[in-house]
């Protein structure tokens, strides 16, 4: 077997690339259903689980009273509803495109798919217990790091069954060339290990003194979005604009510049949540240099994504594009919304409103959970080699979202504008944007149900005939 | 069998059809290979300085080069000297440019201070002990000279001594020379307004001046101590 | 950019060098903050919490306060936490060194609570409070903890929450509503929350 698919290596190494080659692709494609859907469909359930508790939750501000089960007071349906968003859905969203990413620019066909599925049943087995952990009200209190503290070896476990195969893609990739999207996925499956022992060990294992719990708890709950799940998202998107619009990413040659800063300063920019905070001014003002800094490899994500979309010729459309699209402005906008919370003058003002949830929400709705519909709506069909059953859910899933979205960002965010700029009385105020808020959540919510309907009915239609061109393909 | 919607499903493929389909599925624009090929050639082409400088780089190397300027500023000016004491900016320049606050003599803290330090000798009743520690109540040395009270404190007393009339032994070791300006202060403003005692208070400017007079030397004699400061 | 020892080397360098910076250094600067006395001969503080309010803290925590209330004052010029009557004093790291989780917090939908102890003397209001915020302010957001109090026989029950006349859920006759252990840990935490004393580094104003 080693020395015939070594001779087979050495085979496809010297096939000529520019050509096609359907077979090696279609075959890597399909090498990966079962991790991919696995993965896939955890991660339909915990957005959909997330998004419901993060109305519960919001209706609860307008409507006190409404919820009188302990279980789903305020405080606690917030920890679920951040669980499930972060390790639920974001995670394994996150792991099944950037392992499709990974193999498919890699031209390696998934190994050992058992690994990688058992890994994501432990995964999403370990996240269910903590969940009920906290239903519970078994949480540590620390923002990203809510789980029990026995989840995190295993679950690290977990992730490194399935994340590592990416790793591995890369490694034994049969391409000559290396595109951007396939170092982000790396950046992403190292990132989260390290960052999730180091934390667990810093907190639990050798408990450190004090607010240094606080400090790593801000690195941690960064390190999350900005190493691990920011550069899947930002993976897809390198990925996606090129290939749907026919146009080379723009300024492709800052892109390296843009990687490592990107990696070196969302590594320190945690300590921006911790203005104000009793820890030492340098770790603050590390902090506020290490996020705006972030501006210079926003602007080059600018240059190289909007760039090319302005290109773009006339009349591309594809369910992908429609979403890579919107994560890249939403990418945009979180990062300027982040440098402004960072600066001194700016988190006096506005940190602990309402305004930092709504950067929250722009974070992990606006820019990741696009980028990552973005490319489940391209890899599904093409690993399942079945089509979207119904172009009008996609629809309305994109516009719902993003509907549901900026509302509840331009809800919040004016609740917290105002409560910096007055902080009187806003109980009128804050009812009715509150609601503006739920009514966005409630939006976001039936947009989530659309793609998971669309999601089900995908994989319960019968495997289509091969070949068959997937809607997103003009 | 669910149809796709978008595209009326066309009867009658076969497999030679199919193959043509997947030959259009990956004609794309953009293969896969193409993809990473174009874009490895843009990121090496760029790199030659021979193509000259479009407008972005510059820009680009001028903004980095402008925030890693402001970042460095901003750090050395905004991190405290990187203490783990300094949480509030502000604080540190409102405290370098307010005026010293001005010392209370606090009899509270002399009382702790002498509790610690003095009573075992003197007594908390400040009486003293007879023929060994002569008694700070209603003391004729306790007699507005503070000056002579520092020294004592501060460089020690030995030698005969007569208080109230009764005849001490003393040899009283340099207690003050391990306490601070301020502690002393308190120690003898609580001394000179306890047990009847009523002398003004003291600050620790004054105890500073005589601890300069009094330096590095050794225990006073009673002589000594009495030809600079008679006992009334 | 084609090596992955390359860039995987890379990756953790800057991770490390994060945490060596972030956390580490700030470990080795901060392993020695214990109580202090703020000034000679006074008592080292903060001082423990007592036992009631150890247990209180897991109330605290299971109920979720930490993502409406935060337990950090601010200095005067980082925020109005000040001006707002949060504390006399911003809050330093020697505050936490004896609190075995810091919860800092994120979010003010609510006050802070770093100092709610000075603020809120009466266990009674505190109960009140808890059990239906909306008695003291009717547009108050915050979850009524009903799952908190228990209805006792009244004969029996010691320490009866006082509900203003007419209110919705008073209790049925004969019965009273008591605070359960849980109520009564929590409301010693949160009695045991105060900022009310001077370290070295942040002083009392005069």
């Amino acid at each position: 077997m080693s020395t015939v698919s070594s001779v087979q290596q050495v085979i496809r190494r010297h096939e000529p690339l520019a050509e096609p080659n359907l077979g090696r692709v279609a075959q890597v494609d399909h090498s990966l259903a079962p991790a991919v859907l696995v993965l896939g469909a955890f991660a339909a359930l915990w957005l959909l689980a997330s998004s419901l508790l993060g109305l519960v939750a919001s209706l609860q501000l307008h409507l006190p009273g409404l919820v009188t089960a302990e279980a789903l007071t305020y405080g606690r349906a917030r920890d679920l509803q951040s669980v499930l968003l972060n390790y639920g859905w974001s995670a394994n969203a996150a792991l099944a495109v950037g392992l499709w990413v990974a193999h498919r620019l890699g031209r390696v066909e998934s190994r050992h798919a058992w690994v990688a599925v058992l890994g994501a049943l432990g995964w999403n087995l370990a996240l269910a217990w903590g969940c009920l952990s906290l239903l519970g009200g078994g949480t540590t209190g620390l923002p990203s790091l809510e789980l029990p503290r026995e989840t995190g070896p295993f679950m690290v476990a977990c992730f490194l069954a399935v994340g590592l195969w990416a790793a591995v893609a890369f490694g034994r990739r049969h391409t000559p060339h290396v595109f951007a999207a396939q170092w982000h996925v790396l950046a992403a499956v190292l990132s989260f290990p390290v960052l999730h022992l180091l934390a667990h060990a810093a907190i639990h294992a050798y408990p450190s003194d004090g607010v240094l719990q606080a400090i790593v708890a801000a690195w941690h709950a960064h390190g999350f979005l900005g190493l691990f799940l920011a550069p899947v998202a930002l993976a897809a998107i390198y990925y996606l604009i090129p290939k749907e619009t026919g146009r080379p990413i723009r300024g492709y040659y800052l892109a390296t510049v843009a990687f490592w800063l990107f990696v070196t300063l969302h590594a320190w920019a945690g300590a921006a949540h911790l203005i104000g905070s009793p820890v030492p001014a340098w770790i603050q003002s590390s902090g506020v240099v290490a996020a705006i800094m972030l501006l210079v490899p926003a602007i080059i994500a600018a240059i190289n994504f909007q760039g090319t979309l302005l290109q773009a010729p006339r009349g591309t459309r594809s369910p992908s594009l429609r979403f890579a699209a919107a994560a890249a402005h939403g990418f945009l906008l979180w990062i300027l919304a982040l440098a402004l919370m960072s600066t001194r003058s700016g988190s006096a003002r506005f940190r602990f409103t309402e305004l930092e949830q709504a950067q929250g929400i722009l974070a992990l709705h606006g820019f990741v959970a696009l980028a990552l519909f973005a490319g489940l709506y391209y890899l599904l069909p093409r690993v399942t080699r079945r089509e979207w059953p119904s172009k009008g859910l996609v629809a309305a899933h994109y516009w719902l979202c993003l509907l549901g979205t900026a509302g509840a960002v331009l809800a919040l965010g004016a609740l917290g504008w105002f409560r910096a700029a007055a902080p009187s009385d806003l109980a009128e105020t804050a009812r009715a944007l509150n609601a503006a808020a739920s009514v966005s959540l409630a939006i976001l919510l039936l947009g989530h149900l659309a793609f998971v309907a669309n999601l089900a009915a995908l994989l319960a239609l019968p495997t289509r005939a091969r070949g068959a061109a997937p809607l997103s393909d003009r | 069998m669910n149809d796709r919607p978008s595209q009326p499903r066309q009867p009658g493929r076969d497999s030679g059809r199919r193959h043509d389909d997947q030959d259009r599925r990956f004609a794309e624009p953009f293969s896969d290979a193409k993809l990473t090929e174009v874009h490895s050639q843009l990121a090496r082409e760029k790199e030659e300085p021979a193509e000259g400088f479009s407008g972005t780089p510059v820009f680009l190397v001028f903004l980095v080069c402008a925030l890693g300027f402001w970042a460095g500023v901003y750090l050395t000016r905004n991190s405290g000297g990187f203490s783990p004491k300094v949480f509030d900016l502000t604080a540190v320049a409102t405290a370098a440019n307010a005026a010293p606050k001005a010392f209370q003599p606090d009899p509270e803290k002399g009382l702790q201070l002498y509790t610690v330090h003095c009573a075992t000798c003197h007594q908390p009743t400040g009486l003293g002990m007879p023929g060994v520690f002569p008694p700070l109540a209603k003391s004729n040395w306790i007699d507005g000279n503070q000056e002579r009270t520092v020294k004592i404190i501060l460089a020690g007393l030995a030698g005969e001594l007569t208080v109230n009339g009764n005849k001490y032994n003393g040899n009283m070791p340099n207690v003050g020379a391990a306490l601070k300006d301020g502690q002393i202060a308190h120690i003898v403003t609580y001394i000179n307004q306890a047990w009847g005692n009523a002398q003004p208070p003291l600050t620790d400017a004054q105890v500073a001046e005589v601890r300069k007079k009094v330096g590095a030397r050794g225990q006073y004699s009673v002589k000594e101590i009495l030809e600079l400061h008679p006992v009334k | 950019m084609n090596k992955l020892s390359l860039i995987s080397a890379g990756l953790f360098l800057s991770l490390g060098l994060s945490f060596a910076g972030l956390a580490l250094t700030s470990q080795a600067q901060q392993s020695g903050l214990a109580p202090a006395q703020a000034e000679e001969g006074g008592p080292l503080l903060p001082a423990l919490a007592p036992g009631l309010a150890v247990l209180g803290k897991d109330v605290y925590l299971a109920q979720g306060c930490v993502h409406c209330h935060t337990q950090q004052v601010r200095p005067a010029s980082q925020g109005n936490d000040i001006a707002k009557g949060y504390g006399k004093r911003p809050s330093v790291a020697r505050d936490y060194v004896l609190q075995d989780r810091v919860l800092l917090g994120a979010s003010r939908l609510g006050p802070d609570l770093a100092d709610v102890g000075t603020r809120r003397t009466s266990d009674e209001w505190l109960h009140l409070h808890l059990f239906d915020p909306r008695i003291g302010d009717a547009a108050s957001s915050k979850p009524a903890f009903r799952h908190l109090y228990e209805l006792r026989p009244a004969a029996a029950a010691k320490s009866a929450l006082s509900l203003p006349a007419g209110h919705a859920a008073a209790a049925p006759a004969g019965q009273a509503w008591v605070p359960t252990e849980r109520a009564i840990q929590l409301v010693a935490y949160l009695r045991s929350l105060r900022i009310d004393y001077s370290t070295p580094e942040a002083k009392l104003p005069e």
